[in-house]
């Protein structure tokens, strides 16, 4: 029978010890405590670095054919202090752009009517001629509403007559959709990825780092009944991994706040509705994740094993979130039977502010019934004594097949 | 009358792949008195191990009867191992605690009085020497120092049984007759001690019954005088490798 104080005694040893280790500490508290804001600020100053230079760099560019009547054009591109100008012939200029001495190259021909045809060559495989490409697009607009203005005061007619068509683009999206889509994208892969990360060395840790210390018989020979040692040390790795998923939560929810919402158009701010789930969803993947990781690591005698063995759980757990990027991937009903990507997903719609009860409710059944089945496999495995003293010779799935399924 | 140990037909039979079926323990049947040190010698994959890890209740019996203070090893495992102390070398410290957090995790867990913890940690401090290093991570002591607080660890909850299995293997000599003193005091306070052994001079020294095991099946169990008497041998090794030889043919 399960003796609550020996389950909190086991359970407060090992989280005691986990605390004084460098690896968790690191893996679990400083990782998703840090992670985001180094990386944003990362990816801020490289971003600002690059637009930076860009913005100070000029674009060398060659006119090719320019007619005299529309010398006020290069009189534009002169002015434009982007613009490094020289003037080519197509086949020299053709050489220019091969070679990336010039970004671009303007090609200026007449058509039937004597109107001015452009065409813009540049390299896409170049960051710069794609810069040059889209500041000669610019100027060449401006030039032609000119042009249209012009003829229009000449010919002493309003300009709409000659501009027929005029687009307009609109964003319906309100401050707080546009942040919820930018929380929505990244939260659900980063919560998973870090707390995987945050619970593969507790779980490898408890299981086959006790055995090759030499610790796990020293805990079978107390009176503590074994049912009672695994619910420790399973809800101690349950206890790090939600608190590295709380930790990401929060550390990402200040990032992106930081660095997103003092922008225009953007608000950052969590639906008060998601915050129970958020929280919920958490403790639930962190049941599941640390059931998923400590079952086969319970199989190796040394942490290398057991990190080789309980690895592959962590990555297929993570392959689900790159689905869960894509905005246009809805959530639907047959993807809450699926683990993992089933959190991501309730993860994603909670904090887009969309409550979707039937998926919320087979998620929630869902991971509570791997849950159980993988601490009645615990229970299985750990049945056996070979498996107990890590004198087992076979492998996690030879076993799985012919003492858990009776497949010989 | 019965007694903290009894062992009865002890049967141990597992699969272990490439071997297939091992007989590691075949009707061990033995009993341990209070404060006597009883002593179960034998070279490696004798089976003294399996024995030990079977009374601890690490292992099930295949077959056979034990009982520690009375209680059933298959029915009362729990009350088993809280009767006990049980010492090897394949039951090593937590590195990241200190001895005292060592020593107050297992009387805890092992049932001893809450209110009586503290007084009994410090006394254990006291007695193995370690006031200066009590609040010392185990993983920054020294190996003697470790095996100080091993020895406390097992002794934790003042159990009346203990269990050792190979304790000196790895200690130096002078480590060694410490240990060997700390186990005639356990002896004095009239504890009932097994002390599995393939070191002779060791068994000569502390046993004061001797079981000789081999392939599972204890050849000869008495006195070291009687064995003497019996063998017309004077050493330990000469009566070991009589039985033994014997055992064998």
């Amino acid at each position: 029978m399960s003796r609550p104080g020996d389950v909190w005694l086991l359970y407060w040893r090992e989280l005691r010890s986990a605390l004084r280790e460098r690896n968790v500490l690191l893996y679990s508290l400083l990782v998703p405590a840090l992670l985001y804001p180094t990386v944003l600020w990362m990816i801020i100053s490289a971003d600002s670095m690059v637009r930076g230079m860009l913005e100070q760099s000029r674009s060398q560019v060659a006119l090719v054919g320019l007619p005299e009547d529309h010398r006020v054009l290069e009189a534009l591109l002169t002015e434009d202090k982007e613009f490094t100008l020289q003037t080519e012939t197509e086949a020299s200029a053709r050489q220019l752009l091969k070679r990336g001495r010039v970004d671009a190259f303007a090609l200026f021909e007449r058509g039937a009517h004597g109107e001015l045809k452009v065409r813009i060559y540049y390299d896409g495989s170049r960051l710069h001629s794609k810069i040059a490409k889209g500041r000669l697009e610019g100027v060449l607009s401006r030039y032609r509403d000119l042009r249209i203005e012009e003829l229009a005061h000449l010919n002493a007619v309003p300009e709409v007559r000659l501009q027929r068509v005029w687009i307009k683009t609109e964003n319906q999206a309100s401050e707080n959709d546009v942040g919820r889509l930018v929380l929505s994208t990244l939260l659900p892969m980063a919560m998973i990825v870090v707390m995987g990360m945050g619970g593969l060395y507790p779980a490898v840790d408890s299981t086959a780092g006790e055995r090759e210390r030499n610790t796990w018989e020293t805990m079978l020979t107390t009176a503590a009944s074994r049912d009672d040692i695994i619910l420790a040390k399973y809800l101690y790795v349950v206890t790090v991994i939600a608190f590295s998923g709380f930790l990401n939560l929060t550390a990402l929810y200040a990032c992106v706040y930081a660095a997103l919402d003092p922008m225009e158009g953007i608000t950052i701010s969590l639906p008060l509705a998601s915050v129970p789930i958020l929280l919920g969803g958490t403790i639930l993947l962190a049941m599941f994740m640390a059931a998923g990781m400590m079952v086969p690591a319970s199989f190796a005698r040394t942490f290398q094993q057991g990190q080789s063995l309980a690895t592959p759980f962590y990555a297929v757990t993570i392959l689900p979130t790159v689905l869960v990027a894509d905005p246009s991937v809805q959530f639907k009903l047959w993807m809450a039977f699926i683990p993992v990507l089933n959190a991501a997903l309730t993860f994603r719609e909670a904090v887009a502010g969309r409550l979707l009860v039937p998926q919320l409710l087979v998620t929630l059944a869902v991971l509570l019934v791997c849950v159980f089945v993988s601490l009645w496999v615990a229970r299985r495995v750990l049945a056996y004594e070979d498996i107990v003293l890590g004198t087992y010779g076979g492998s996690f799935w030879t076993f799985m097949r012919k003492r858990l399924w009776g497949k010989r | 009358m019965s007694h903290p140990v009894e062992v009865h037909e002890l049967v141990k039979t597992y699969f272990e792949q490439g071997r297939g079926e091992v007989h590691a323990v075949r009707g061990l049947s033995f009993h341990c008195q209070e404060g006597e040190i009883f002593g179960l010698l034998g070279a490696n994959g004798a089976g003294k191990t399996s024995t030990l890890r079977m009374l601890s209740t690490v292992l099930t019996p295949s077959a056979g009867t034990a009982s520690v203070m009375g209680h059933d090893l298959v029915k009362e495992p729990a009350s088993v191992r809280r009767s006990l102390g049980f010492f090897s070398a394949s039951t090593a410290l937590y590195p990241r605690l200190t001895p005292r957090e060592t020593l107050d995790f297992f009387a805890r867990i092992n049932g001893f009085p809450p209110e009586r913890v503290k007084d009994r940690v410090e006394e254990l401090v006291r007695r193995i020497g370690l006031e200066s290093y009590a609040n010392t991570r185990v993983d920054q002591l020294s190996s003697g120092m470790k095996q100080k607080v091993s020895i406390a660890r097992t002794v934790a909850h003042d159990p009346p049984v203990l269990i050792f299995d190979e304790p000196t293997v790895g200690l130096d000599v002078l480590n060694a007759i410490e240990f060997h003193d700390v186990l005639r005091e356990f002896r004095g306070q009239g504890k009932a001690i097994i002390l599995s052994t393939h070191i002779m001079s060791e068994a000569e020294k502390l046993c004061d019954r001797i079981a000789i095991v081999h392939k599972g099946r204890i050849l000869a169990c008495d006195t070291l005088a009687a064995l003497r008497e019996n063998t017309g041998d004077h050493y330990l090794e000469d009566i070991f490798v009589r039985f033994v030889t014997a055992g064998a043919e």
